[in-house]
């Protein structure tokens, strides 16, 4: 079991690591919302699967509220990106 | 042998949900414009992310049985992230394109780049 919850740590973590440089090489605003969006799932997989890890039932509540409300972030950068115009 | 059965499925769920993430990932490199990038996003919400959050739900209902609760915020969870990241991924591209981010030439059909008839 910890070696399916710690491969999947591994994973989230490379593509985490692969938005990070997308962000640095990103040409434009746009494609960095984007990876920021892509590195926050990424923050919110690898929190589940520790959380798994160690057995305890905030996994759920933390799954239900990020998926939630995370989004706001992207909403907010589409908003910055038209420069606040609808 | 159900322990066997239990590991099995959440191991397919967990590892194939994050090896979706990081192929959406590698999908952005290789995007040539902004609004692909949005595109290429959906893979990591709608398949990786739910895939996850089951594993996680399955796993832990397995060691300390079924919970109505737990279902529901995991059920809620599962439906966020397709639903909602969704809604922000259309937001994002449209955000996009009215920025004025370059456009990949070849997109067809195009119909913002046209006159409104």
């Amino acid at each position: 079991m910890t070696v399916i919850i710690w491969g999947t740590v591994a994973l989230l973590a490379t593509a985490a690591l692969l938005g990070l440089v997308q962000v640095m090489t990103a040409p434009n605003d746009a494609s960095r919302a984007v990876v920021g969006d892509l590195i926050y799932f990424c923050a919110v997989g690898i929190f589940i699967m520790i959380a798994l890890e160690y057995e305890s039932v905030v996994i759920f509540d933390v799954a239900s509220v990020a998926a939630l409300l995370g989004i706001l972030a992207t909403i907010a950068l589409s908003r910055i990106l038209t420069r606040g115009r609808r | 042998m159900m322990d066997l059965v239990v590991l099995v499925l959440v191991g397919v769920l967990a590892i194939g949900g994050s090896a979706t993430v990081l192929m959406s990932s590698l999908a952005m490199l290789r995007a040539t414009d902004a609004v692909s990038r949005v595109n290429v996003l959906s893979p990591a919400t709608g398949v990786g992310m739910p895939s996850l959050v089951l594993a996680a739900w399955l796993q832990w209902s397995y060691e300390n049985g079924l919970d109505w609760l737990v279902s529901f915020k995991s059920l809620v969870a599962i439906v966020a992230f397709v639903v909602v990241s969704s809604v922000a991924s259309n937001t994002l591209g449209r955000a996009t394109l009215r920025s004025g981010a370059p456009l990949d030439p070849r997109t067809e059909p195009n119909h913002l780049a046209r006159e409104p008839d």
